[in-house]
């Protein structure tokens, strides 16, 4: 179905593969830009990660100004002021994010600051109020799942209010996303299903939101198609750059599903799993993912049908009948998460990522205020939430 | 006009309605909205003050909580006049939205949800909201309230 009006977008430069990384300063050099900030954190300089992308760098004009190491696994919107202000006084001209969600949207953050001018991040919350970005912006993603390399999204923590706040905006995707397995390959087995199936649920839910669109629709299947063929060489052998170069496409790909046609009901659970409880955002989305399904099917039957043949593959999609594909789909969705839990440990309950049966209630108040709720194909109230979490419990 | 009856009936839904009520009771008290068409308006304005919402008129309140632009005025009409439901204006990116999704934003989506229920008939509700909402009042004692104040 064509929507009487959509809007798409997707303006950063992709760079996948072998040696990525060295074409750093090239796209550094295109912005006239060489004194970058490069923002990170404390593990990714540990496991030398940082240091490969300092050295990538090295036999070039460009030289990295400063590093700031300290982002913590929530962004927060003080980290996002610091920076901008270390970014000013040490005379930087580019900003290099090396790291997983949290790092990107820190990045996202500050250079969202430097172009407005700003030393206050807080001043431009809110959806599509951000004006023009105006500082080179190459990120390096570390994980295989967020997307947000290529998202119009950034979570940014308030932590005097003790919430997190959502910058909604193309205009915070930055210039150049480097996909390079160096970065991806030394994540554990467990890890990287947990953000594998992050990514999927990106894909499955931009499939089937209101949002969707004939441009979101097909980077959401071909993620899907990536994972199914991949994500299972990726967690058995992380050494194997096909496979991960694949996952790394993957994630990229349903990220700009997703920026694209948004998320729903299982990201606004997960989101507030992760706000309430400090839940892992991958676990969550693994565990999620099918309950949030079986709600929306009445609506949306007619896409699960679709994405059983990404899904499931070409065999089992011809062999199923027309009218039992949607349910197949689920049913392939579930037997994903349980096949890795099976090989490693991957959680199936919330219970078992450390949230409490008291926590419901909070998580399903907080699930019903986060944005994402308002794309889902179908209405879902405090009591609904609550209901899903508790048979997910 | 439109805006002047939209923030009228919101005022006459928070004082009638259990749901809105209770919604606008978890706001801080001074909590400001705002609705308007952008780049010069028109505008209306919301606050609220004890535990009522009060309609501040067809004015700009520009350091308010939430304020929410429409990008032009095809795009208000749209929604205003219940030709497209909220959810498929933000879907469309029809407007804009400036301060605290979380606390604010989404409660005020669904209370307008309920608004829209009331003001609305129900051949256009049916049409616009994915799924009817409850009410606890009727919707002759809302319009009383919008027409007549609170």
């Amino acid at each position: 179905m064509i929507p009487s009006y959509y809007e798409f977008i997707n303006s950063v430069k992709i760079l996948s593969g072998k040696n990525a990384l060295e074409n750093i300063p090239r796209e550094l050099r295109s912005f006239n830009a060489e004194k970058p900030i490069l923002l990170t954190d404390k593990m990714l300089v540990k496991i030398g990660l940082a240091q490969t992308v300092i050295d990538a760098c090295g036999e070039s004009e460009v030289v990295i100004r400063a590093l700031y190491d300290d982002i913590p696994p929530d962004s927060s919107v003080k980290v996002v002021n610091e920076i901008t202000r270390i970014y000013h006084e040490m005379e930087c001209d580019s900003v290099i994010a090396v790291g997983g969600g949290s790092v990107i949207d820190t990045a996202k953050g500050v250079c969202a600051c430097i172009s407005q001018g700003t030393d206050d991040l807080l001043d431009y919350m809110g959806v599509e109020i951000l004006g023009r970005r105006t500082v080179p912006f190459i990120v390096v993603p570390t994980t295989a799942g967020t997307g947000s390399e290529v998202t119009g999204v950034a979570v940014i923590a308030n932590p005097d209010k003790n919430v997190k706040m959502e910058f909604v905006s193309p205009n915070v995707l930055p210039d150049a996303a480097i996909l390079d397995v160096r970065m991806t390959e030394s994540l554990p087995p467990r890890l990287t299903a947990s953000t594998g199936m992050d990514a999927l649920v990106h894909a499955v839910e931009a499939y089937t939101c209101i949002q969707k669109n004939p441009l979101s629709d097909a980077y959401a299947f071909s993620a899907i198609n990536l994972i199914r063929q991949y994500l299972p060489r990726a967690v058995e052998d992380g050494r194997d750059s096909e496979a991960r170069l694949a996952m790394a496409n993957a994630s990229l790909l349903a990220g700009v599903a997703f920026s694209n046609s948004m998320v729903g009901i299982v990201h606004a659970m997960g989101h507030a799993c992760g706000g309430v409880s400090r839940a892992p955002h991958g676990d969550c989305m693994a565990i999620l993912l099918p309950y949030g399904m079986e709600y929306n099917f009445s609506a949306v039957s007619e896409y699960y049908a679709e994405l059983l043949l990404a899904l499931a593959g070409a065999e089992v999609y011809a062999h199923t009948p027309a009218s039992e594909r949607a349910r197949k789909s689920i049913d392939t969705v579930r037997e994903m998460t349980e096949n890795y839990n099976k090989i490693c440990g991957l959680p199936t309950r919330l219970s078992e990522v450390g949230i409490k049966k008291d926590d419901l209630p909070k998580i399903a108040r907080a699930a019903i205020n986060d944005g994402a709720i308002i794309v889902n194909p179908v209405e879902a109230s405090e009591s609904d939430v609550l209901g899903i979490l508790e048979k997910v419990f | 006009m439109i805006l002047w009856f939209l923030g009228r009936g919101f005022q006459a839904a928070a004082y009638v309605d259990e749901y809105v009520k209770d919604e606008i009771r978890r706001w801080e008290d001074g909590t400001t909205i705002v609705i308007g068409v952008s780049p010069y308006g028109p505008y209306m304005s919301v606050r609220k003050q004890g535990t009522r919402l009060r309609f501040l008129g067809n004015v700009n309140t520009p350091d308010a909580d939430i304020i929410i632009m429409f990008n032009n005025i095809e795009a208000a009409l749209l929604i205003l006049t219940g030709q497209i439901g909220i959810d498929k204006a933000y879907a469309e990116h029809r407007f804009s939205i400036k301060g605290d999704l979380c606390s604010v934003g989404m409660p005020m989506v669904r209370c307008l949800y309920i608004v829209e229920s009331y003001l609305f008939p129900s051949f256009i509700t049916k049409k616009i909201l994915k799924r009817l909402p409850e009410r606890s009042s009727c919707k002759f004692t809302v319009y009383f309230h919008t027409i007549f104040g609170v």
